[in-house]
């Protein structure tokens, strides 16, 4: 994104990516703490988790102001107007991830005062293991988006395939279980929703490795490997993943 | 046969056919092939002047290289570029204003109408009337408001008494939107007008001998901006009635007034399209560097 005649306008964009950067290393560090303290039954660590959401929200608005002030400022037009824009989205993603985290938190203070710990302890276990893959996607596509590596943005985004696997796995194992005694009903609903906050943080991160072509210059995205319409294959056939896979998602939660 | 042209840019190759270039009048048929090495579409289907394969030398230096462009009927098209990338010289040879200047030479073709504007018998002067044009800085004659916009009627005998003249004053000066503001002061001098003011009185003289192209060499870059705003206000109004052609060193100028953007660049017409495809998705590297301020 470098070169500009106008050289603060290559500062203004560096410092509204490392802002996203670092807004990302937050939500990665919500989700986290919030999945610990589910695991622990720590209230004291969700609710802190709750009280830090505002941070990430607050990022997000600055993110925006300065996205605006940048576009009234500058006027950028073309490949810079694709990439403040994708930024923009970037940070949008980036609050969802956020509001995930406050969702795993609350929910995990709800679970703990039911009395009741998780329908299944070794559903702990998925849990985990999606958090690992949502978080390290989530690591990933960030890292494909400060370093603008569109194969390796392109490898994170099929790597929600995966993610989606470990949730259907766990849904299944849950009807089974609700099936065996309708009095767990309740909790059983809370997990659901729990694994779908897990699942969705592994979208986001699919959306924002999708958002790292439009960062690359005309010469970038030759570079790897192919004309101008390489960026947008890679989206496209993301999006078309995109579709494929929603349907059951949906579905078999309705 | 064709032939690979690499233009300035490696990564932008266009196969060309190798076939000599057609007589102008043949070629201005849309879909018709074109030697260039432009980026986009140089032809329009309503065309009204032609340009094919127009060079410009000033002694040693080569300002315009190999230009074909079309410029369409009622519509605005910009001509954008760093400083000396040849959009001025190129717009100049349009009304034949380099013939003004003893070292220009000008080669290629140029068409009005299906007639070459370089022939022998064209008469400049009637030329000029039916391509007009308007400067970067407003240059009204030292006359009264009511001359400078009758002389150019009176000679080119477009009016055959003064009710005719009086008529035609008062329809210029109200299609430029200055009636209103100096119809009674029509015998002031034209001079003692605003900026902004004097431009569209400019403006009005060129439409009062009924052209059918209006070049505009940067009409708004010694107006502030709310004369400018005005000004691009009424290029999109002229739009109705002719062809303009407008140079400017101002991107959301271009970008705001124009249907069509043509980028020059070192003489070279590097890249050419309709003005939201060259602002949203510039298919040349050299074109994306300039319009996002990489150099220039």
């Amino acid at each position: 994104m470098e070169g500009h005649t106008v050289r603060t306008f290559d500062g203004d964009i560096l410092n509204l990516r490392m802002r996203v950067l670092a807004m990302g290393g937050l939500g990665i560090d919500q989700i986290q703490r919030a999945v610990l303290a589910l695991v622990r039954g720590d209230d004291e660590a969700a609710r802190e988790v709750i009280g830090r959401a505002a941070q990430v929200t607050g990022y997000g608005q600055s993110i925006e102001e300065e996205i605006i002030g940048l576009i009234a400022r500058r006027q950028p037009v073309a490949s810079d107007l694709r990439a403040i824009l994708a930024i923009g989205r970037v940070a949008t993603d980036l609050e969802r991830v956020g509001n995930a985290a406050r969702k795993i938190a609350r929910l995990s203070i709800e679970l703990n005062s039911s009395g009741e710990r998780s329908p299944l302890p070794h559903l702990y276990n998925d849990v985990r293991k999606m958090s690992r893959l949502a978080v390290s996607m989530l690591r990933d596509a960030l890292d494909a988006f400060d370093r603008v590596d569109l194969a390796s943005a392109a490898a994170t985004a099929e790597r929600d395939l995966e993610l989606d696997g470990e949730f259907q796995l766990a849904l299944r194992e849950l009807v089974t279980y609700v099936m065996e005694d309708p009095r767990h009903l309740k909790t059983t609903v809370h997990t659901v929703f729990l694994l779908k906050a897990l699942e969705r943080v592994g979208d986001h991160a699919r959306s924002i490795a999708a958002s790292v072509p439009r960062l690359a210059r005309r010469e970038d995205a030759g570079a790897a490997g192919a004309e101008a319409g390489a960026g947008v294959a890679t989206l496209a056939s993301l999006a078309l993943a995109d579709h494929q896979r929603e349907p059951p998602t949906e579905s078999r939660l309705g | 046969m064709s032939t690979e042209i690499a233009p300035t840019d490696p990564n932008v190759r266009i196969r060309v056919p190798r076939a000599r270039v057609a007589a102008a009048a043949d070629d201005s048929q849309p879909g018709s092939k074109i030697e260039t090495k432009t980026v986009g579409q140089v032809t329009v289907a309503d065309a009204v002047m032609t340009a094919r394969r127009v060079n410009v030398h000033y002694g040693e230096k080569h300002a315009v290289k190999d230009v074909s462009l079309d410029i369409g009927r009622n519509a605005v098209i910009a001509l954008i570029g760093p400083s000396g990338c040849g959009k001025s010289t190129f717009l100049r040879c349009l009304n034949r204003m380099n013939d003004t200047i003893d070292s220009a030479r000008v080669d290629g073709s140029i068409t009005l109408d299906g007639v070459d504007i370089y022939e022998k018998r064209q008469d400049v002067v009637q030329l000029r009337a039916r391509v007009g044009m308007v400067f970067q800085k407003p240059n009204p004659f030292p006359k009264s408001i009511y001359e400078n916009i009758a002389y150019g009627p009176r000679i080119h005998g477009l009016a055959a008494n003064r009710a005719e003249l009086d008529e035609v004053v008062q329809t210029s000066l109200a299609k430029a939107g200055l009636w209103e503001e100096v119809k009674d002061r029509l015998d002031h001098p034209g001079t003692g007008l605003s900026g902004g003011q004097q431009q569209r009185l400019c403006i009005a003289r060129a439409i009062a001998v009924d052209p059918e192209v209006i070049l505009m060499d940067e009409p708004c870059s010694a107006l502030d901006p709310i004369a400018t705003a005005r000004i691009e206000d009424l290029i999109d109004e002229l739009r109705q009635n002719y062809a303009i052609v407008i140079v400017t060193h101002n991107m959301q100028q271009a970008a705001r007034v124009s249907q069509r953007t043509a980028y020059f660049h070192l003489g070279e017409l590097v890249e050419v399209g309709a003005t939201n495809q060259i602002f949203t998705n510039p298919r040349h590297r050299l074109t994306e560097d300039y319009i996002t301020g990489r150099f220039g």
